[in-house]
């Protein structure tokens, strides 16, 4: 950067602005693209129709895996959310011996590669009951989904002024009541957050999903990921639409509710 | 302080442990008997198209040791790290910096911008920037448009089409990694520098810039971890000749059936996870002795 | 007098065992009393005050409540009532849902909690048609800090317990807060525990304070016992400006005693039962009690020279050197006319009867 003159601080501006533009290219690329009719896909569009919007909905396959996307998202939510909710809880109120490996377990599935999980899981679960069932996914993607839970309550319950469950305590509430008047009301928008948020990780997950499912619980990003491994068609560009409509949608929710600052500290 | 009422009951006592329990249960039947099975499943007999047959074995193991192709993948795949990680961290740096130097509005904007990405699945992402390179993508039309090209020039499935698509997906993690790093600076420190006499360059160079160290060591540790375990972008946005060890594994996996053998890639990869974590935490550690 | 709040031998360590917070302490509050636990932050008071809430199992010892031995009874089941330091206002409820809370856990009817609730605001002067329907975040620290107050006294408990709620007002809002609680528990006759490590707070609002340290009860007196017959050096130098000095008995004289200090300065203080010659004292010396005048004055009386002055508005403070080598420190209220100035010779006087003695 030697002879770059540093305090200009329009060149640093400058350089954000492409790299924003970098960032948001390939999502306005998916977008624009899903609204042009001809069957070869090819850019910029030279028409904007909805037909391949209604091709996907007139699709079985698609419109399955659409399903199962939303099942397994659903199911995955059920089971990430208290279990990281209740764990981020123990961590804000109790001090315990085992308490930061308690911590760093929780953290590590994420920060493994989830090609590593997805292969673990298959060599082990595939061939038992598990194997070809939904639930096999939900179980990977829970880990994933639990671990961000507990990163946005921890986020959230920093803020939480624990004088406050005693303060109900003394007051003569017990614990169910304190849990109840307190504690779930001031924590509403981080425990929304955190539904929304396990929901569109394993909306969204396809790592995992690519070793897990079977063509009957085949999620919409690996039917995606397959169409683009096997033949392109413009019905993959909608699918992929719906995702990142799913993302803005639930990105918006939870900024509304916690707030980007708390957002951003998921995950790093 | 404790909060806990250690004398009342039982449940009292534990209640840290019970609350912990679900996510205890999930780790165990998802995660750790898995790693275990996978150490398990290294040491069966591998046959391809056979999945596994079960037995003790170290063949696998003397396999891929000798196996010079693979040797080659994983090379290959510690290759394409470099001028990931090299272009990840600069590129995200820029844009944290701005980002903790912003606020309000525009901080809002970048950070959402920022963020976004991390919520879209890899795939989307990848097609997105495969119809940027594709032969009648962004790039070729504008080059048409312009005049500097008569005809559509080859440019997706390559080196450089794999790098951009890993460099596009850690970058958002990276961004805020530094961001939460540089707003943890203290703006008063930089102030102290310039009072002292600094320039602007120097005050990065000597204070924002070690400061930073952290964040750029686990920033870098991260885009290696994911470019080495890399699997779904490389596949689409590679040709054949650029096969990471991650798409290799899988082939081993799916395709070639050799579970085994599959295992022991994947303790390899494990391995160099692990490692990488160890050393970026020893090498943080040294850069940020004035901590403690 | 009846007994209100009583705890024995109250221990409480953490960390296993190896903090101690609070170690054997056994205090009584009597019915109507208003009581401070003061100390050191670290001192245990707080602990103490959470012990007797239920907030905190003590690790041994009981603690009882008009009589009845409570050390297992859970905090909400328990007959008192604690304004927290952060005062603990529920953000999410507004004025008069925060005070019939408690009244609602209790599952007092409808009717009656909007009877008692409009009391306990009025009692606090917040009218309950202007604040009653507000947020926490929309009133003033002063309100918060009645809203509060009323919390706690609508429940009409045996107790209420208070844990440096006026510590984060400014010093003006403080005073009035301070006059207006000890009239409002006066005239309720409710008994109160009022842990502070503010002296000036507990000294006007007590009856009886406990001074702590270290987890310990250092002495329980009235202010005026406490002040001028404070039992050890740390109470003698944790209230006031004090000189703390060391000295030997070296005359018993018939109504006063010859104290021979460490500097090789001798001083006349009042005879007290327990002093025989050669006896190893420690002397207190108020700073406010020491005059610094041009001529001597008591019979305590020395030369001394002016090493430093600290004008303070009110007060001033003057850092005095004897001839001897000995230190002193003398406050006064400012008189204008006649400051004193750095490097001036100087005689510091005070009388025997100020001296205060403490035997090993």
């Amino acid at each position: 950067m030697g002879k770059l003159k540093f305090d200009s601080s329009r060149l640093l501006d400058v350089a954000c602005v492409l790299i924003c533009l970098f960032m948001l290219l390939p999502v306005v690329v998916v977008f624009l693209s899903s609204l042009d009719p001809r069957k070869y896909i090819r850019f910029p569009p030279s028409e904007f129709s909805l037909k391949w919007y209604e091709f996907f909905f007139s699709r079985e396959d698609w419109k399955s895996a659409f399903m199962n996307s939303i099942y397994v998202a659903a199911l995955t939510t059920l089971i990430s959310t208290p279990c990281g909710i209740l764990a981020a809880l123990a961590y804000r109120k109790y001090s315990f011996k085992l308490k930061g490996l308690f911590n760093t377990l929780i953290v590590v599935p994420y920060l493994m590669p989830s090609l590593l999980i997805g292969i673990t899981i298959l060599m082990a679960l595939g061939r038992t009951f598990l194997g070809g069932t939904y639930y096999i996914v939900v179980g990977a993607h829970s880990l994933w989904a639990t671990a961000f839970v507990y990163m946005l309550m921890q986020a959230t319950l920093a803020n939480y002024d624990l004088t406050l469950e005693e303060a109900a305590k003394d007051l003569g509430a017990n614990p169910f009541q304190t849990f109840v008047e307190v504690t779930l009301p001031l924590l509403k928008s981080g425990v929304i957050s955190a539904v929304i948020f396990g929901f569109i990780t394993s909306f969204g997950e396809v790592t995992m999903a690519i070793f897990l499912t079977t063509s009957k619980t085949i999620t919409l990003p690996v039917r995606i990921w397959n169409s683009l491994k096997y033949e392109i068609h413009p019905v993959t560009l909608v699918a992929s639409v719906i995702c990142m409509v799913f993302a803005a949608i639930a990105l918006a929710v939870v900024t509304k509710l916690v707030g980007i600052e708390a957002v951003s500290k998921i995950g790093t | 302080m404790e909060h806990g009422n250690t004398r009342r009951s039982i449940i009292y006592k534990y209640s840290h442990f019970f609350l912990y329990l679900p996510s205890l249960i999930l780790l165990l039947v998802f995660f750790a008997v898995p790693f275990f099975m996978l150490v398990r499943m290294s040491f069966n007999i591998g046959r391809p198209l056979a999945c596994y047959i079960e037995g003790f074995t170290f063949e696998n193991y003397a396999r891929f040791f000798t196996n010079s192709y693979h040797h080659g993948l994983l090379l290959f795949t510690l290759q394409l790290s470099v001028p990931v990680v090299l272009i990840t961290l600069i590129l995200a740096y820029i844009m944290a910096y701005v980002i903790s130097r912003s606020s309000g509005l525009k901080r809002f904007v970048l950070m959402v911008i920022t963020i976004f990405p991390i919520w879209i699945n890899l795939v989307v992402l990848a097609f997105g920037w495969l119809l940027i390179f594709g032969r009648y993508g962004l790039i070729n039309s504008i080059l048409l448009a312009l005049g500097l090209i008569s005809e559509p020039q080859p440019l997706g499935y390559n080196f450089a089409s794999v790098v951009v698509g890993l460099v596009y997906v850690c970058l958002p993690y990276i961004v805020l990694t530094l961001v939460s790093v540089l707003d943890s600076i203290d703006p008063a420190i930089e102030e102290a520098a310039k009072d002292l006499g600094a320039g602007k360059l120097r005050t990065f160079v000597e204070v924002t810039l070690p400061l930073s160290m952290p964040g750029i060591i686990t920033g870098a540790m991260f885009s290696f971890i994911w470019t080495m375990s890399s699997f779904v972008i490389p596949s689409i946005l590679g040709s054949p000749s650029e096969r990471t060890f991650g798409i290799e594994i899988s082939r081993q996996i799916l395709n070639t059936l050799n579970w085994p053998y599959g295992a022991v890639m994947s303790l390899v990869l494990a391995g160099i996870t692990v490692v990488a974590m160890l050393v970026s935490n020893k090498v943080r550690e040294k850069a940020t002795r004035w901590v403690s | 007098m009846e007994i209100t709040v009583e705890t024995k031998n109250v221990t409480k360590t953490f960390e296993k065992g190896k903090v101690v917070a609070v170690d054997n302490v056994s205090i009584s509050v009597k019915k109507g009393e208003i009581y401070s636990l003061l100390g050191p932050s670290g001192s245990g008071k707080s602990t103490l005050l959470r012990i007797i809430d239920g907030l905190e199992t003590p690790d041994s010892g009981d603690v009882f409540i008009e009589g009845e031995c409570v050390t297992e009874v859970p905090a909400h089941k328990r007959n008192t009532c604690m304004v927290f330091q952060k005062l603990a206002l529920f953000p999410h409820k507004t004025v008069f849902d925060n005070v019939a809370f408690g009244l609602r856990m209790r599952k007092v009817e409808k009717a009656e909690i909007k009877q008692r609730v409009e009391e306990a605001l009025r009692l606090v002067e917040l009218p309950s048609e202007v604040y009653a329907d507000r947020y926490p975040r929309q009133l003033s620290g002063g309100e918060m800090q009645r809203v509060a107050l009323a919390r706690a006294i609508v429940l009409r408990p045996a107790v209420i317990l208070f844990d440096e709620p006026l510590a984060s007002l400014d010093k003006r809002l403080r005073d009035r807060m301070r006059v207006e609680l000890k009239q409002l528990l006066k005239r309720l006759n409710i008994t109160a525990i009022y842990v502070t490590h503010d002296q000036q707070v507990a000294f006007t609002i007590s009856d009886r304070i406990a001074i702590m340290d270290k987890g310990k009860i250092m002495q329980i007196g009235t202010p005026i016992e406490l002040y001028e017959r404070p039992r050890s050096a740390f109470i003698a130098s944790f209230i006031g400006d004090t000189n703390i000095l060391k000295g030997t008995v070296k005359k018993i004289e018939k109504d006063s005693a010859l104290i021979e200090l460490e500097s090789g300065v001798v001083i006349r203080a009042l005879k007290e039962e327990g002093l025989s010659s050669n006896k190893e004292v420690t002397v207190c010396l108020r700073a406010e009690r020491i005059l610094v005048s041009r001529k001597p004055l008591y019979e305590n009386s020395f030369e001394a020279t002016i090493k430093e002055v600290l004008y303070s508005g009110e007060n001033t403070k003057y850092f005095l050197t004897l001839k001897s080598g000995l230190e002193l420190e003398a406050k006064e209220k400012t008189r204008y006319q006649e400051m004193f100035s750095k490097g001036e010779k100087v005689f510091v006087n005070w009388r025997p009867s100020d001296v205060i003695l403490i035997c090993k």
